[in-house]
């Protein structure tokens, strides 16, 4: 997709008001769900609140945490993404059900061991989401992600089955409007010293 | 008593029952990155359990929503802090603990 330079420009500023007010929304709900309190003076502090925040905020808006550029942004789709906020929740309580065993065993059977896997996802979000997911469920965390390459720490096989077969990859690129297939690809279990 | 209470009581039980699997975690493990597994993550699922106790506890008030707030943040956050420190013991040069390696004890409570 092509677009000359002022195009460009308007659709970031229209993205950037659309931002601006997703950002208000949430901070004034917040304020509303923390205050309990539903009189003028009251709701009018939380407006200016939000108001002087959005002030000190606005330079964040011009920074660009990624150097994707406009066309492979794509949008998140909503059901999508709450049903991958079960399936998640789902993991989270097998695999804490799963390290738990592990811990409650006599002796220890851990095999602490390091994957290094490339993961072709289609923006930054899907990769942060797919980082934080890695952390979130017990038994994996991510120590590094360059580029495309996610370094994650595992306490046994088991706890690292649903990365290394690629299904969490797949089911984070699910939520995104894409039609690129996640690539999974080039994995490498590191399991001694000398691997490193 | 009523049920609802039971279910409360079930859920903060199942809490502090996770939050006491990531001490024993902490205690038991052998070396840095293993321990985060059970200090980040086990305890997510404990707090969760037991503040998903406590909105059920206080029914459908302000205050359930409060405490479903709080939920929201620390799944947003814990994750991110447990990478933090994890990135931040790689770069500093702590080599992770594997299987065949001799007894960790000695390395890992020189390298923290």
């Amino acid at each position: 997709m092509k677009m000359n330079p002022t195009e460009h420009q308007q659709q970031d500023r229209k993205s950037n008001r659309r931002g601006l007010l997703v950002h208000a929304t949430l901070l004034m709900s917040l304020w509303l769900v923390l205050s309990g309190r539903y009189d003028f003076f009251h709701i009018s502090m939380g407006v200016l609140s939000v108001a002087v925040v959005l002030r000190f905020n606005r330079g964040i808006q011009r920074v660009h945490l990624s150097t994707d550029d406009h066309s492979t942004m794509y949008r998140m789709k909503p059901m999508a993404f709450l049903s991958y906020c079960g399936w998640l929740l789902k993991e989270i309580v097998v695999s804490s059900l799963q390290v738990t065993r592990i811990l409650m065993h006599r002796e220890l059977r851990i095999e602490p061991h390091l994957v290094k896997v490339h993961v072709k996802l289609p923006n930054l979000a899907a990769k942060v989401l797919l980082g934080n997911s890695i952390t979130l469920t017990p038994g994996t965390v991510t120590i590094e992600i360059q580029g495309d390459r996610f370094y994650v720490h595992a306490l046994t096989e088991k706890t690292s089955a649903s990365l290394v077969d690629g299904t969490m990859a797949s089911k984070v690129a699910g939520i995104f409007r894409a039609q690129v297939p996640p690539l999974h690809t080039d994995i490498q279990l590191i399991k001694s010293e000398e691997d490193l | 008593m009523n049920v609802q209470d039971l279910i409360a009581f079930f859920f903060i039980l199942c809490g502090a029952f996770f939050m006491l699997m990531g001490s024993i975690g902490l205690l038991r493990l052998p070396d840095f990155y293993s321990r985060t597994h059970a200090t980040g993550k086990v305890d997510t699922l404990g707090i969760m359990l037991s503040l998903l106790g406590l909105a059920i506890y206080e029914g459908l008030t302000l205050n359930s929503l409060k405490l479903l707030v709080v939920m929201i943040f620390v799944l947003a956050v814990n994750p991110v802090g447990t990478h933090a420190l994890a990135k931040a013991a790689m770069e500093y040069g702590l080599r992770p603990w594997f299987k065949d390696d001799t007894p960790p004890v000695k390395q890992e409570s020189e390298g923290v």
